[in-house]
């Protein structure tokens, strides 16, 4: 059973009275465990389909299956419980809490409500994953006080604290020099193979799109290739997404 | 509890600290203006009934009333084993007695006058003469002297008189006929305030014979107590212990339909329209005498109370804006935050988190700042012939904080921070989170 499903999913912006499709029926599957990529120029409506996977946006239509759950007409409490439980979020722009240090950055997300983590192994867990991302001498250290590289290694952590199901990551090496992100994707690539936990990133990153096993390239809002391990998939919704358009 | 969401929001506090500090500054004052004049309310009554007791020779006092044969209303207490058998079987304690008889005369020295009201006491043995007045001339001494008069600095300025000379005074007795009396100045005080400086003391016995009364006949039997606090309970024991003697007695109240109009009026006997046989005795004390004096607490304290909400209602505006920008500066860490598992309520509560500590900080400040500005008006010394020296404690302003209504002041402080912070606390919580993550600053 793929870990996320998308059946037909359509995204409308309004601006004012003007509808601007953004997302024009796209379906497809990813497998548990893989490394994802989803490609594509700026306005492709790549960060769209990630927030869909997310659950911080809704679709206009069509449907979202997390973990074999559809998430079609949940309320906002039960999609933020489930976005706890089973999504992990890495931003572009790292975003963390300013006023929390690496260590308390980290930990936050355990703070939130149940976790799959006993209480007593927070702390051992959280120590774990400090070293893994190599924050170990900056656990005490503010945001503002770390490198763009050093915060978005914090953001991994962070977002692998509550051994979440599936990882977000939009864009996570736009707003780091070449080699940083480089190194982050490792990051990334690495945990992925350790822990098996589902990564999907966004990126218009042509050198690291290549890194994942499946990758999904966007353009304008449809998909215009779907390929996992060298070989084409061919999904029903999207034959009906092209029928359509 | 979730002690993550209220930590972050101090320390939010502390990352705009010239905002904070300028908010909680704001908060600060106004619970600082609103704390001193709950201070100076709550020392004000204590203070001029205290004062007031001392010039009047009492807390609780009984008076007595009888028709003389020609069916004038006159002040006397005849006989008052009675009154004190009442006193010893009422249970109370008490610190002293007096007892007094008044007049008002016309003092005149080598053809100066000046009309004064005479108050008879038992000079040489009365402690709170001693106690509250100090002398500009003359001697305690001189208090022993059958036909002693101390004078206040100001009258004897007037009267141009000095310590041994003999005034003459012009009064007219309990029945209504005019006398003349000799007294000689034993001493002369320093003016202690507008009212003391009217206070002109006699001794009793002399005074009782120039007005027509016996000598173990007075006017009044003032009752000191250790605690002024006490006052009503004491009096409403020795109004049933007296009662329950078989003794006349008005109604206590502070005003009754038939006579007294207030309880000065009854005090001082204007009270008209019944009439009995025998002696009808009134309890009374300085609280009941200075009921108008509570009316003007009462006035203090809802003037503070107005000056809260309305000093509030603008500091609030700039609070409630305050965080309205706050919101919109945080708007990517609130969308992160929604992401990574963090409730609609949470982020709401944590806004109010924010404004309740900043409400906390501001008027734990403000009270701290009340104090010490209470302390250093405390320290004053006023001039004695300060026309507010009845409202002083020995001279100096006196401040009394009652801790619930400080309590108060934070409560509604923290109410109204809340309500002012409430709206942007709750735009914050329904932005939903894609579009919060979306936003550039």
């Amino acid at each position: 059973m793929p870990i996320i499903e998308l059946r037909n999913v359509k995204k409308d912006y309004f601006l004012g009275k003007v509808i601007v499709p953004a997302i024009k029926g796209v379906s497809f599957s990813i497998e548990r465990g893989d490394f994802v990529s989803i490609a594509g120029p700026s306005g492709s409506g790549k960060s769209t389909i990630l927030n869909m996977i997310g659950l911080i946006d809704i679709p206009t239509s069509g449907e979202v299956i997390i973990d074999g759950k559809n998430t079609k007409g949940m309320s906002d409490q039960e999609l933020t419980r489930f976005r706890h439980e089973v999504l992990g979020f890495i931003f572009q722009s790292f975003n963390l809490i300013p006023v929390l240090n690496v260590w308390e950055n980290i930990e936050f997300p355990l703070l939130l409500g149940k976790t799959r983590i006993p209480k007593n192994e927070w702390k051992e867990w959280i120590d774990f994953l400090i070293d893994e991302v190599g924050l170990g001498d900056w656990r005490n250290h503010k945001p503002n006080e770390l490198s763009g590289g050093q915060r978005q290694r914090v953001a991994i952590a962070r977002a692998l604290v509550t051994k979440p199901s599936i990882v977000l990551a939009d864009e996570p090496t736009a707003n780091l020099d070449s080699a940083t992100g480089e190194q982050i994707i490792d990051l990334m690539k690495k945990i992925n193979r350790e822990i098996e936990t589902t990564f999907i990133f966004s990126t218009h990153d042509a050198k690291i799109v290549n890194i994942a096993d499946h990758i999904i390239r966007l353009r304008d809002g449809t998909i215009i290739e779907n390929r996992r391990n060298g070989e084409d998939i061919i999904e029903e919704g999207a034959a009906v997404a092209s029928v359509e358009e | 509890m979730n002690t993550v969401l209220p930590r972050i929001a101090a320390r939010n506090l502390l990352r705009q600290k010239k905002r904070s500090t300028l908010l909680a500054g704001a908060i600060a004052f106004g619970i600082m203006i609103v704390t001193l004049i709950n201070g100076f309310a709550g020392s004000f009554i204590q203070n001029v009934s205290e004062n007031f007791a001392y010039l009047m020779g009492g807390h609780v006092f009984i008076s007595g009333s009888e028709y003389t044969e020609s069916g004038r209303r006159i002040s006397v207490i005849r006989d008052d084993s009675i009154i004190m058998q009442a006193l010893s079987e009422s249970g109370q304690k008490w610190s002293s007695l007096q007892k007094t008889s008044e007049t008002t005369a016309t003092l005149i020295f080598e053809g100066k006058s000046i009309s004064q009201n005479l108050t008879g006491i038992d000079l040489a043995h009365s402690a709170m003469l001693k106690e509250r007045l100090a002398l500009v001339s003359g001697s305690w001494d001189n208090l022993a002297w059958p036909n002693a008069i101390i004078l206040s600095q100001s009258v004897a300025k007037k009267l141009n008189v000095l310590p041994g000379d003999t005034v003459v005074a012009q009064f007219q007795t309990v029945t209504g006929q005019n006398n003349v009396g000799e007294f000689r100045l034993a001493a002369v005080t320093v003016d202690s305030s507008f009212i003391g400086s009217i206070m002109t003391y006699v001794q009793l016995d002399y005074l009782n014979s120039l007005i027509g009364l016996g000598k173990n006949e007075y006017m009044s039997l003032g009752i000191m107590l250790d605690n002024l606090e006490r006052s009503d309970a004491f009096a409403t024991s020795l109004y049933t212990s007296m009662k329950g003697m078989g003794l006349q007695l008005f109604e206590r109240s502070t005003q009754d339909e038939n006579g007294a109009m207030t309880p000065f009026q009854a005090m001082i006997g204007s009270q008209n329209s019944e009439e009995w046989t025998g002696t009808q005795y009134r309890v009374f004390t300085v609280d009941d005498v200075l009921a108008q004096a509570k009316q003007i607490v009462v006035a203090l304290d809802t003037a503070s109370v107005a000056i809260l909400i309305v000093l509030f209602a603008i500091v609030m505006i700039g609070i409630s804006n305050s965080f309205r920008m706050a919101m919109y500066e945080r708007i990517r860490e609130i969308g992160t935050m929604r992401a990574v598992g963090v409730q609609r309520n949470e982020i709401r509560s944590m806004f109010l988190y924010e404004a309740l500590f900043l409400a906390l900080a501001g008027a734990v400040v403000g009270i701290i700042l009340a104090l010490v500005v209470m302390a250093i008006l405390g320290l004053i010394t006023f001039d004695p012939q300060s026309p507010v020296f009845l409202i002083l404690k020995r001279g100096h302003l006196s401040f009394y904080l009652p801790p619930l209504r400080a309590l108060g002041n934070i409560a509604i402080i923290a109410v109204l921070t809340l309500v002012a912070v409430y709206a942007p606390a709750n735009a914050a919580a329904k932005m939903p989170p894609a579009e919060a993550l979306r936003t550039v600053k």
